[in-house]
């Protein structure tokens, strides 16, 4: 009968002291409260901190989302090519240099090491989604907003819609005055493909410029780009994307001879990689390529550089604006780039671009000697 | 498995050739099956071009006949520096590739073998992987992929090496560890290599293609080919003797190691040279042979002649597939294996597992 009681008294106090340790955790102890939910990119509710001071930005553009709308001293981990690769990241932010960069030396797509993120002590993780690394995010109770675009888009109208969608939450995973940024910048991304839609909507299939991508990040000018997000904003800003049917992996490879069937009358070189020049004076010097009208009529044009790739992230009003003067100069001649670009970084970076520094940005800046 | 191999005897090899292919339409067959198939794949391809046109141009580039350009500077860039340097690449790889298979499978005696068997093919992927991790351009990352495929065989036979002697067990176990190093090499890279950036190039690499090919890469592919090519088809008849083991080979006077080395040492260069230029393309090296020991019998001396004309034929054939059915280029090494493996199984099952 002794030996049972005693059993009962260690069973209550190991109890006990559980349910102590339990009640004192620190991520227990969150005051739901204290928390409210956003909707990330994918969907997913997310349950965050009332107020959000420490930001990771993991995925491709969402430093510069992030900083544009505001959360420049809410950041606390960037990746090491937000801090290297854009020459205007860094014009803009001064402050970039200091962040830690310390998760993104390894693959973010690969197997993550959780502890590293719980030293971190982030409020809210922007993660690509990746389903393992989400399962250990919850496992470990720190809040992830997935950063997602769109895959299975129609038109181009969804894509824009999405894109807003996604400024607009960010916005409220920020907090503060991001808001209202978000709505000035939406408001700009309407009015600016507004105006080109107004310029380019009548002009013919027959009359559009055949134009091809190329992907500059590999050493091969032949990889190109297979989501949809090129063919619109082609067929947006007056051309007709010669790649538009190839549904494959998401850097597929054409072969010249095909290149050369669809005679591209304009090449947009990606402004990626190391060498995007080197790429573009090799098929102005290679005879085989001597043949398509873009070569013989010297239209081949490097994207802009900006605070991440221009035709992605918050620059994408500005690219739509060059790659429609790149199409159709005759319908855009008024458009001074210069201009728009400097309207663009002093409206929504509130940073002064010098009329250099924006003629440098046009010409693609060089992203190693920055 | 001991694989079924002609007895030795001393007659001239012309004549077992003979023997061997009893019916001479066999010959005829071998000869003209390469020839129409480079022939058809030059009129092939995403660009339309007339026929007759096609023909002309290739007339006065190739025969310089004396007759009036009437088609456009893109139809003579599309057929000579195109199709026609592709459709020869593709034939010495897929040639180059067999004769090795075949040679290996002969000297290690064993079906199983593919040209790949010691390393190269690690090894020069490992180098094009960290070419292209590194930035390099495309004449780099193709040197550093042969360089890479070279030193992984000579680690392997280096490895292999036991009292002067280079026993067939150690160098399969000496292949399978420099293999199993650089391919975990090659997942290194693969990690830590930017998903957006790098990682693509190195997958569509490793993956195989002729999508990138020039008539200058051809000269710089030829010569290693053809050494290689040349050294296996003037050792064939040996290649007997090493298939009935190292003791009987040497018991016939054969100097087996030098052997070993002669046939190592053009295979490597064959399959080195082809992985440089377009990739691991596995499957050919594999079954090419078995499907010509199906057809011609177990004799090297018809065998090896064999599988140039049939494994030349049979990529070009996979290669014309690649670049013509979609827009985009498909990776080689999907359709060798995903056309090869049914047809493979359909003889296999045909000839119950009989190869001669």
């Amino acid at each position: 009968m002794k030996t049972v009681d005693r059993t009962h008294t260690w069973s209550a106090c190991i109890l006990a002291v559980f349910l102590v340790i339990w009640g004192v955790s620190p991520t227990r102890a969150a005051d739901t409260s204290k928390t409210r939910i956003v909707i990330d990119n994918a969907g997913r509710r997310v349950e965050i901190p009332l107020t959000v001071n420490r930001i990771a930005c993991l995925p491709g553009p969402s430093y510069e989302m992030v900083f544009m709308l505001g959360g420049k001293d809410q950041i606390c981990q960037v990746r090491k090519d937000h801090k290297r690769a854009y020459p205007l990241a860094n014009l803009t932010n001064p402050a970039l240099k200091g962040y830690s960069s310390s998760l993104s030396n390894i693959n973010p797509k690969a197997r993550i090491n959780i502890e590293e993120f719980i030293k971190l002590a982030p409020d809210v993780v922007i993660y690509y989604n990746v389903p393992h690394a989400l399962k250990k995010f919850r496992e470990a109770r720190i809040p992830v907003y997935v950063y997602q675009p769109a895959k299975q888009t129609l038109d181009l109208d969804e894509i824009i819609e999405d894109q807003k969608r996604s400024f607009r939450s960010l916005a409220d995973l920020i907090g503060g005055t991001a808001p209202g940024q978000a709505e000035k910048w939406c408001a700009y991304y309407e009015e600016v493909v507004s105006l080109i839609r107004s310029r380019t909507r009548d002009i013919p299939d027959t009359r559009r410029p055949r134009t091809y991508v190329g992907n500059s990040w590999g050493t091969n000018p032949l990889a190109t780009w297979g989501d949809l997000a090129h063919t619109f904003s082609i067929h947006l800003c007056g051309g007709i994307c010669v790649t538009k049917d190839i549904k494959g992996p998401r850097f597929p490879e054409v072969n010249l001879e095909q290149l050369i069937a669809w005679n591209p009358d304009v090449i947009i070189m990606d402004n990626h990689g190391r060498e995007p020049d080197t790429l573009i004076r090799n098929i102005y010097e290679d005879s085989n390529w001597s043949v398509m009208s873009a070569v013989t009529n010297k239209r081949i044009h490097r994207i802009p550089s900006g605070v991440f790739f221009l035709d992605k992230g918050s620059s994408r009003p500005v690219y739509l604006l060059w790659l429609a003067k790149q199409l159709c100069p005759e319908r855009f001649g008024d458009i001074n780039m210069v201009q728009r670009i400097q309207y663009f970084f002093k409206t929504f970076y509130h940073f002064d671009l010098s009329e250099e520094d924006a003629g440098h940005a046009l010409r693609g800046w060089d992203l190693l000697k920055g | 498995m001991r694989c079924a191999v002609g007895t030795c005897s001393k007659a001239d090899p012309g004549r077992v050739l003979h023997e061997n292919m009893t019916i001479r339409p066999k010959i005829l067959i071998m000869i003209a099956l390469p020839l129409a198939v480079f022939f058809v794949s030059l009129f092939i391809g995403r660009l339309v071009i007339d026929p007759v046109t096609l023909i002309k141009v290739l007339g006065v580039k190739l025969l310089h006949l004396p007759i009036e350009k009437d088609w456009n500077q893109a139809v003579e860039i599309v057929v000579i520096r195109i199709r026609l340097p592709r459709a020869i690449m593709a034939m010495m790889v897929g040639a180059g590739l067999s004769i090795s298979g075949a040679a290996f499978q002969g000297m290690f005696n064993n079906p199983l073998v593919s040209p790949y068997l010691l390393g190269v093919s690690s090894g020069a992927g490992f180098g094009a992987a960290l070419g292209i991790i590194l930035g390099a351009g495309a004449g780099l990352i193709q040197v550093s992929s042969f360089g890479f495929g070279i030193l992984a065989v000579v680690l392997t036979y280096l490895t292999s090496r036991v009292y002067k002697t280079t026993p067939l067990l150690m160098l399969v176990l000496s292949g399978v560890i420099v293999s199993s190093l650089f391919m975990s090499l090659i997942s290194l890279i693969k990690f830590v290599a930017d998903p957006d950036e790098k990682l693509p190039t190195i997958v569509f690499w490793i993956m195989g293609s002729f999508g990138s090919t020039r008539l200058e890469d051809l000269f710089l592919t030829f010569w290693p080919m053809a050494i290689g090519v040349t050294g296996l088809l003037m050792v064939r008849w040996r290649i007997n003797l090493m298939s009935m083991g190292d003791r009987e080979a040497k018991a016939m006077g054969t100097r087996v190691e030098l052997l070993k080395g002669i046939i190592i040492f053009c295979t490597t260069l064959i399959s080195a040279a082809a992985v440089s230029v377009c990739g691991i393309i596995g499957w050919v090296g594999l079954v090419i042979p078995h499907i010509c020991r199906m057809w011609v019998g177990p004799d090297h001396r018809a065998l090896l002649p064999t599988t140039i004309m049939v494994g030349a034929s049979y990529l070009l054939v996979i290669d014309n597939i690649a670049r013509t059915l979609t827009s985009s280029e498909i990776p080689l090494g999907i359709l060798t294996s995903i056309i090869g493996a049914p047809f493979f199984a359909y003889l296999l099952r045909r000839s119950k597992g009989i190869f001669n």
